[in-house]
């Protein structure tokens, strides 16, 4: 089966319209519903309500804390947006984060969560975030794990990469299979 | 002629229905016709009897090939090498180089596996490659192991081939790196991969 990829030039922002237009064309091939996308402030969460309408949208933001303590860098704005036009937002703790980033900035020391994660990031941060988030949705009960969905990531702004698979939990995550990859930088 | 890489540009991507040895012919011919756009010269290929080897000698004349084999001792059999006489002969007598190399991902975290049933790095690492195929764990972990041997250069695209068990399901374009830069590593083109 022969089908289209995208790749971007260069990874980052400049890519997410381009990123939603590709996941909104291959969901309606594929008559995919659900859409998972990494978000970290809600502009590209904000966008994506616009350019997915009519899909169902998971917005998954960083975990409340990230930056500094009691801190949520996704702005209350987006979040009412969101919400307005039936998106739903989580904020969790990271999968690939949580215990292990605790364990990096107290001991210096990289665990399982960190190597999964760099060794997802060498298909672009967008790919580890991807990958992340649907796991993450699997696991607050947003997405079915016997559904295919389309997911979104990128770096810290923006979107670049966007691919198909059927969630997972974190538990099985080694079961995880990624179907397509829908586009994605090149790194020139 | 290699075409000048542009800026964001849509290419095309086979999946196939399933992984494995069936696929072979196709992803070699695939390899083919983008080394042959992108102006790349130099391929790695997985081979762990010569199946893919032999085939890649002849699908790839003219480029520099470097087949990456099995680790001698495979599975716990000391001193076996799957790799057969035969491949060797053509593949060298073709100009082809042969490496014969721990595995990258395997080597002492398989030692901590098979004998403490202790998951370690490598295999952390391993595992969670597999989750776009067993091949494409195969095409970082070959790259890596030729750039170690010096086999190929860090600062030239190569098209790196592997698969899943006998033959090659999966290639991709990439920038080889030496192991201690693994995190550095950057999978640029993927050009197949079986569906899973």
């Amino acid at each position: 089966m022969e089908l289209k990829t995208v790749y971007f030039e260069n990874p980052g922002e400049e890519n997410t319209d381009e990123v939603l237009r590709i996941a909104r064309e291959r969901a309606e091939e594929l008559g995919i519903n659900t859409i998972v996308i990494a978000s970290v402030t809600g502009k590209t969460a904000v966008k994506a309500m616009e350019a997915l309408k009519g899909f169902s949208i998971i917005i998954v933001s960083h975990c409340t804390g990230f930056v500094k303590p009691n801190t949520q860098e996704f702005s209350e704005e987006s979040r009412r947006a969101v919400e307005s036009k039936g998106g739903t937002v989580l904020t969790v703790t990271s999968v690939f984060g949580g215990l292990s980033t605790a364990m990096r900035k107290k001991f210096k020391t990289h665990a399982l969560g960190d190597i999964v994660a760099n060794t997802l990031r060498i298909f672009g941060d967008g790919m580890k975030e991807a990958i992340e988030i649907v796991v993450t949705a699997a696991d607050a009960g947003l997405v079915r794990t016997d559904e295919a969905v389309i997911s979104i990531g990128g770096p810290e702004a923006g979107a670049d990469t966007a691919i198909v698979c059927k969630p997972i939990n974190a538990i099985d995550f080694w079961d995880l299979k990624i179907g397509e990859i829908l586009c994605k930088p090149r790194f020139l | 002629m290699a075409r000048e890489i542009e800026m964001s540009r849509e290419a095309k991507i086979v999946y196939f229905k399933k992984p494995g040895k069936r696929n072979t012919d196709e992803v070699l011919r695939i390899a083919k016709e983008w080394a042959d756009e992108l102006g790349i010269k130099t391929v790695v290929v997985a081979s762990v009897w010569g199946y893919t080897a032999k085939k890649a000698m002849d699908v790839f004349e003219g480029m520099k090939v470097v087949v990456v084999t099995a680790h001698t001792g495979w599975y716990h059999e000391p001193g076996l090498q799957r790799f057969t006489e035969e491949s060797r002969k053509i593949v060298e007598s073709k100009g082809g180089k042969i490496l014969m190399a721990p595995h990258v991902f395997g080597g002492l975290s398989y030692a901590m596996q098979d004998k403490f049933e202790t998951a370690m790095l490598g295999v952390d690492m391993g595992n969670t490659l597999r989750i776009l195929g067993q091949g494409m764990k195969v095409v970082c972990e070959v790259a890596m192991a030729a750039a170690d041997a010096g086999l190929v250069r860090t600062d030239e695209e190569v098209i790196s081939i592997g698969g899943t068990g006998m033959g090659a399901d999966t290639a991709v374009v990439l920038k080889p790196v030496n192991v201690h830069d693994f995190f550095d590593l950057r999978i640029k083109e993927i050009l197949c991969k079986p569906r899973l």
